[in-house]
This record gives structure tokens, sequence and C-alpha cells, in this order.
């Protein structure tokens, strides 16, 4: 349906320019670094006037989705490269092996999924390179920030105490569910035996305190997270009891993200190196290239199916593309839905499309008006047709008329809360007295495609408001839109996973306050049972929808694209990480 | 000639004092903050104020320019806030891929561009020269990367003849590679600065053509060749030997884009990064060794010029 060989030389030129276009177009936005592709911007243009609108119209991915969390980069393409070499030596040359057995490419959401899939045979002693285009920045999983982070390390090199399924159910992770008390006020968590660090020293009840407590003092990231926790013990060597000031059910979840990694107690230096109890132990960080891990063969579970695992970091995604044609890398997640055609229907490569947590979403200044006004909202929701933008998507990507990907247990079709109608838009501007022509500005984060910003833009001109794209850096968007709230409308994917609590903060940028959604969110926090809080959580989602603060554009999709003899990777991005312990390759 | 050495070291020292503060101010003047971007979209405004108190960003900034300079006058050009690696380690790692990519490309775009710019000049009334300036100006309208991608789709991953981007992880030591993965960019960095020095050669030897001195050659007897080879290249040389050092400049933000374009781990891929996150102090430190680095370079080329140039001498 989306694919199509005889297309398929045209849309290699064409994903090309469009990769240049979006180059030009950061480099234009950027203004501070270096005058380089700022200078040469104006001339692709010229010279490429005939591509231009093809080219543009096929660069309209949103393709950052680990960016709310991390800085800099434009898809989080990751790329694998496979060489039976675990030093990695020559590893150019597997342009063979793709042609390699199976053929089948499927566009299937259900394709080879990374859980459970070690099964037998395969080569064990295969060096595969991993790479994202967000490289992070810092490997302190402690203080910061960045779903870049947690892609290479989480479930890697470092293990959190409890794991969350693909379909969000809480599972045992490092350790066994916990004990909960009656109250639901105390945690008691056993310690495993048999674990080891990477260190070679054992994993004690003392680490497990010392972790959950760096996490949730500051300056750890998970301060907020964690923050019902009063405190943490070590009752006995194996057994740590964790006590609430308050009842939680967020909690057992908060425990399968990054605040409940486990590192050693006495770790140092956590910028440049990482001492865990993962499948994989960190090996060397190449900065501004990659990461490489080895196999932990003294892991206490199921040894990882491959010996070396390298994450390849490319920042330009044409670069990435390059690699995989070229077979220095073999899987590439987070691909550009704009440069994915021309891996389609090819028998050499198998393209999935799996589900993430990233809702672009399109933020309004509920503290400004017009949109303090609920009508204005709901209108400039309606103003912007999804299926439209889907399209330029090529297809692909999930409409959500909620805050509520459906992959949480409170998700519930909304999309017929604020349905597109510009002419009830139109009606709804002009009632609430917003004139036609009245401008506003767009803060784009200059990593987007500028033509999502034009689609939103023209979506809205339809109905009489006048938008001004404004360019800005990530670092920048932090500062005026989500420290101080300084815009009107503005754009970020945001991929944290159950971020309904957002809504329910009215320091958040959006400056959304409605006492009633807050009250549900916090009932749901403490309710008696998680059926309870699931309901009220959907009640939740509801009330937000039909306050619209914000309008969700699109749940972006999770494209991934290999070879075929690479298998059991993950294809669906809900967390933020990517488990490379399952990766098979076939022999 | 020591005096003349000693007032130019003494100017060297000012132009690295103004260039530090300039770099400093600069980056202080960008709207962003690593706080925020260490913080991320999660962090309340509480922890952003423990983190500024963290990173040292709410200290006066006097007080962060002075303790940063001090350390740069003992060699120690600080590190990065995020993750602890020395400015120097960290540019000196880079540098093993952007050091060999300028000097290749330099090399290349002077051997191609100076024959070529003499050849236009000396020809300039016929076919082939005009038909040389006019591929040269073309080269000039292309863009970097866009030369970049083309070599890199086609020559590169299309054709598979040469590695269309990346560097192996193990550096020089996988030399065969290495040299492989830098040809693409150097062809391209080469070709845009070659077409620019290839227009300057041509205008400088033009220029020269029109002297008195190469009139009055050829009134001696000699061929407008033997003229220009003669009395006219040594002349036209120094204009170019000053185009050469401002290209240094545009070489810096090339490298940038050819970077990104072919994937290279090098200073361009890293400066861009840390602006990006706000990395103030690695940046600052990267940018003042480069300038270093480009300041002593010109006080040996001044020094040097003194020596080979007689007429300049007593100048100071």
């Amino acid at each position: 349906m989306r694919s199509s060989t005889a297309r398929s030389s045209r849309r290699f030129l064409v994903a090309a320019l469009a990769g240049a276009l979006t180059l030009a177009a950061c480099g234009d936005d950027d203004g501070d670094d270096g005058d380089a592709a700022s200078t040469d911007a104006p001339a692709v243009s010229e010279a490429a006037t005939d591509a231009t609108e093809a080219a543009s119209a096929a660069s309209a991915a949103p393709s950052a989705p680990a960016a709310t969390t991390a800085i800099a980069g434009g898809g989080a393409a990751t790329v694998a490269s496979v060489s039976t070499d675990p030093a990695g030596t020559e590893a150019a040359d597997t342009e063979a092996s793709g042609a390699a057995t199976t053929g089948a490419a499927s566009t299937a959401s259900t394709a080879p999924s990374g859980s459970g899939a070690a099964s037998g045979g395969g080569d064990t002693e295969a060096a595969v390179v991993v790479g994202a285009v967000l490289e992070p920045t810092s490997l302190d999983i402690v203080t910061k920030a960045g779903a870049a982070l947690d892609q290479v390390l989480l479930d890697n090199v470092y293990e959190t105490l409890l794991q969350a399924t693909e379909d969000s159910t809480v599972v045992a992770g490092l350790t066994e569910l916990p004990e909960i008390s009656e109250d639901g006020l105390t945690y008691t968590f056993t310690v495993p035996e048999g674990v080891t660090f990477h260190s070679g020293d054992p994993l004690t009840a003392a680490d497990i305190v010392s972790s959950l407590d760096a996490f949730r003092t500051d300056p750890g990231s998970g301060v907020e997270e964690l923050a019902s926790i009063a405190s943490v013990e070590a009752a006995d060597d194996t057994t740590v009891v964790v006590t609430l000031s308050e009842r939680d059910n967020d909690l057992l979840y908060r425990l399968t993200r990054r605040e409940g990694a486990v590192l050693q107690a006495d770790a140092t230096d956590l910028d440049n190196s990482a001492n865990g109890t993962g499948p994989f132990t960190f090996t060397e960080w190449n900065q501004g290239s990659s990461i490489t891990m080895t196999r932990n063969d003294d892991y206490w579970g199921d040894p990882a199916t491959v010996a070396e695992v390298t994450f390849q970091y490319f920042t330009d995604p044409n670069a990435a593309i390059n690699a995989l044609t070229t077979g220095d890398a073999d899987v590439l997640t987070g691909v550009n839905t704009d440069l994915v055609g021309q891996f389609e229907g090819d028998d050499d490569y198998v393209v999935n499309e799996g589900t993430t947590n990233g809702e672009f979403t399109l933020g309004m200044n509920n503290s400004r008006a017009p949109f303090d006004n609920p009508d204005v909202r709901r209108a400039i929701r309606q103003a912007i047709d999804k299926e439209g933008y889907l399209e330029l998507l090529n297809g692909f990507g999930t409409i959500v008329g909620g805050p509520v990907p459906p992959t949480d247990p409170w998700f519930e079709d909304l999309t017929e809360v604020a349905p597109y109608d510009p002419d009830a838009a139109r009606a709804a501007l002009e009632a609430a007295g917003v004139e036609e022509g009245t401008p506003f500005t767009l803060t784009w984060p200059n990593f987007y495609p500028t033509t999502s910003a034009e689609y939103v833009a023209s979506q809205l001109a339809d109905v009489g408001l006048e938008i001004e794209i404004v360019p800005v850096e990530f670092s920048v968007w932090l500062e005026q839109v989500y420290g101080n709230a300084d815009y009107d409308l503005t754009a970020v994917l945001h991929v944290e996973p159950r971020d309904i609590a957002n809504y329910a903060n009215p320091d958040y940028y959006w400056r959304y306050d409605n006492p009633e959604v807050q009250q549900l969110v916090a009932d749901a926090k403490g309710a008696e049972s998680e059926d309870e809080a699931n309901e009220l959580l959907t009640e939740a989602a509801r009330l937000i929808s039909e306050d619209s603060p914000v309008d969700w554009l699109i749940l972006q999709a999770d494209i991934t694209v290999s070879t075929p003899n690479i298998t059991g990777y993950p294809t669906n991005d809900t967390a933020s990480r990517f488990d490379a312990s399952t990766i098979t390759v076939a022999d | 000639m020591a005096l003349f050495v000693l007032r130019r070291l003494g100017l060297l020292v000012i132009a690295f004092l103004v260039t530090s503060v300039l770099v400093f101010l600069m980056l202080r003047l960008l709207p962003g903050d690593l706080a925020r971007v260490v913080g991320g979209t999660e962090a309340s405004p509480e922890r952003i104020e423990t983190l500024r108190e963290e990173l040292g960003l709410n200290r006066p900034l006097w007080n962060q320019y002075t303790s940063w300079i001090g350390g740069v006058i003992q060699g120690d050009f600080g590190e990065s806030m995020l993750s602890r690696a020395t400015v120097t380690s960290e540019l000196g790692q880079k540098l093993t891929v952007t050091g060999p990519l300028v000097l290749a490309s330099t090399v290349l775009s002077i051997l191609v561009a100076v024959p070529l710019g003499i050849f236009a000049a000396a020809r300039h009334r016929g076919a082939d020269g005009i038909a040389v300036s006019a591929v040269g100006q073309l080269g000039i309208a292309l863009p970097t990367f866009w030369v970049g991608l083309m070599l890199a789709t086609i020559v590169g991953a299309r054709w598979g003849w040469l590695p269309a981007q990346g560097f192996p992880r193990q550096g020089w030591e996988e030399t065969g590679r290495a040299v492989k993965s830098l040809v693409l960019p150097t062809l391209t960095l080469a070709l845009s600065q070659g077409a620019v020095l290839l227009r300057f050669v041509r205008s400088a030897t033009l220029d020269v053509l029109h002297q008195d001195y190469i009139r009055t050659a050829r009134a001696k007897g000699l061929t407008r060749t033997q003229a220009l080879w003669r009395h006219g290249l040594r002349n036209a040389a120094l204009p170019i030997i000053s185009i050469l050092g401002v290209q240094i400049a545009s070489l810096i933000a090339g490298v940038v884009v050819i970077e990104r374009v072919f994937n290279l781990p090098g200073v361009g891929q890293m400066l861009v990064t840390d602006i990006g996150s706000r990395d103030l102090e690695k940046v600052q430190g990267t940018v003042l060794l480069i300038a270093v680095i480009v300041l002593v370079v010109g006080f040996l080329v001044d020094v040097l010029h003194q020596l080979v140039d007689p007429r300049l001498r007593g100048r100071g």
C-alpha cells in the first residue's frame, strides 16, 4: 500500500533531497552552530527548486521521538550492524548478508518482538553494532535526564527492580514483585541471590537502598516520581523495606523506569562509566560516535544472544540510511517516515511499524488569552485535520483524541470528542471574539520538520488565524516555553510514559488548571485498587480531552528496518529503551 | 627582528585575552540553560535551582570567567559540565578525525586550484580558460552538503566504492578503513575550498599580468608565460597566502556540515552537540583552544614572512 518498487529510485533521490533540506533548515534556524549551514541553505533551495515541493512533502515526519527528554537530534534512528568478528574490523562488507535466506519484507505491527525471542541457533559470537540518533550527553543515569540514556543503558547494563510488559503490566525485574502491606504504605523487596555487579561484587540490600535514595533526593532525576517514598531501609541483608508517606498506585510502575535502576552503592565516575547487573557490561564510549557493550558471561539470567553490541549514533538520517544500505548497519529503529519508503517491498530488508508512547503534542498556553477559553482551544483542535497530517507522514502513526496512548490501561478512544470540523471551528472562534487574522506565534523546536509546522499553520490559517512559526533550539525551548511559559502555541513530542499527571500540574508549561482533573489524578494515585485507579484515570482523560488544553497531532509510530538475518530486537518503543540482549543473528 | 617577535608576542597575548572574553560573553548571551537540559521535561523549578547550583551556573559572571581563565593560563582548558571529560582530551581525540580531513582537503585544493587558477588567468580569453573558471564558479555555487550528500548516496551507498558514512571505532588503528572513510569528505571539502581558491588565484594572477613589471619583462623579450613564471607568480603568491588564512574560518564552518553528512565523530559534530546542550564550559574551552592554535600559526607565519620577504622588515 505504501510501498512500490517502481518508485523506489525516485524516492531515493527525493529522500536525499529531503534530508538536505532538513539539514539546511536546521542550520538556518540554529543561528549559532557556525554559519556553514545557514550560508548554504539558500543555495540549495535554488539548486533544487524542481524537487523542492516533493522533497519538502517527504520530510514531514516528526522525527525526534526522544527529544522531549533528551536534547538535540533528528530521529531516534537506532541502527545495528553485524559482523562475525567481535572486534568489529571491516564491518563494511555485510552487503551480501543482506541477501541472506529469509526474504519476506513485512509491514506488520507485530513483527519480531524483543521479549522471549531468544530461541536457539544464531551466531552467538556475533558483534552487533547498534546506534541511535540521540546520543547521551553523559552516562550518569542518576542525575542527567534524557531518553537516549535510558535507551542504551536500561535493560542492557543497568537493570530495574521491576519490569513492565508491552501492555504496561508490571512484572518481576531484578527482584520479584514486592510484598505490599494492607494499607499500601509498606513495600518489602527481597534481594535476589546470585546476582553480581559487573565489578564482581554481589548485589546487596545496601545497593538497592543507596540507589533508591540517590534517585529520590536532589539532584536525582526521580525526585518527583518517587516523592511518595518516605524512607528506604535494609531490614536485613536480603530485605529492603520502602515506606511511603501516602498510598501511591504509580510507584510500582515508576520502579520499572530508570528510577528503579540499581547501581552499586559506592559507584564512582557515573558520567563516563556504568557498573550494573545487566546482560551486557559497558565497554567503551566513543563520544560523538558510539557506545559499545560486551556480553556479561556471569549474568544471572539468560545470557545475551550476541557477544557485543555497539550503539552507533547518527545525527543525519541519510547517513543512517546509507549505513544500512552499505551493511555498516543492519537494524534502524525510529526511521524517518519519509525515508522508509525505499525499503518497503524490498526483500533485502524487513520493515516493522511498532507503537510508541510519543504524542506529538500541540501545546497551547492556557494562561494566555484567547487560549484560556476552552472553546477556542477546542476550535484549534477542530481546525486541524489529523487524517491529512497522517497522510503527510506517509500513513505512519496513530490518531489519538486524548492524552493517553492505546498501550496504557486507561486508554479510551476519544477521537470523537473534537473531530475535524473547520466550519465549527470558525464559528467557535467568532463566538469567542477571536477576530479573523489575529496573529499568534508557534514556537517550534527546530529539530522537528518544518513541514509539520507549516501544516499546522496552514490548517489554522484556513480558519482565519495568522500563525508565525518561530523556530528555536531545544535548549531555548526548555527555557522559554517549558520554563517560563512564554509562548502562544508550541509543539513537542511527549515520550514520557504515563504522563497524564502532567495535565494535573497547573505549573506545567501548558498552565492547564482544572481542579477536577487534578482531583481525579490524585485519587487514582491513592486508590484502593488498580481497577479503581484505571477507572478514575479514564475519566480524567475524557475530561482533559473535552477541555482540550492541547491538541494531540499524532501518536508517533516506531519504525524499525533491518536485514532479514537479524531478529529479536524490540519493535515497539513504549518505554524509551532498547533491550539488545535478545537480538539474534542468523548463522 | 627580536623586537618584532616580541611585539608580535605581545599582540598574541592581547588577542588571546580578547578572544577569551568574547567567547565567554557570547556564549552567555545565548538563551537556553544547561540546568534545563540536564533536568529535561520532568524537572520541577526546585530541581532546576539545585542543578544550577551543582553546575556552578548561579555564580556571578566575573567569578565564572576568572576561575575559568585562571585554569586556562595554567594549561587547564576546562571540562565538560556534562560528561566531565577534559576539553584537551576531547579535542585531541576529535582532531584525529578533523585534523587529517582539513589538512588533506587543503592540500588537495591547493594542488588542484593553484595550477588551474593560473591557467585560467593566463588563458582568460581562451575557451579553455573560460571553461575552467566556469567550472570553478559552479563549484562555488554548489552547496557543500548537497555535494556531500550526493557523493555519499551515489558513490558510497549506491555504487559501494567507498564508505558512505562513519569512521572506524578503533580510529587510526584501523588505518585502511580510516583512510577510506575520509576520502569522500575530503573530496567534498576540497571542492568547495578549491573553487573559492581558484577564483582568487585567477584574479590575483590577472592583476599581476597587468602590472608594469610584466610589461617591462615582455618588452625585454620574454613571452607572456615566461614573464608570468619568472616575475608574476612570486607576486601573486602573497594575496593567495592571505586568502588561505582567511579560508580557515570557512573551513571550520564547512567541517560542521561535512561531518554531519558523513557522520564523522569530529570537532564540528562535537561543537554543534555541545552548543545544543549548552555545555558552555566545554564549548568555550574548545573554541579558545582552536583560537589559540590559529593565533599561534598566524604568529609563526608572520615571523616566516619577515624572514622571507625583505620588504616587510623594519615595518614591524
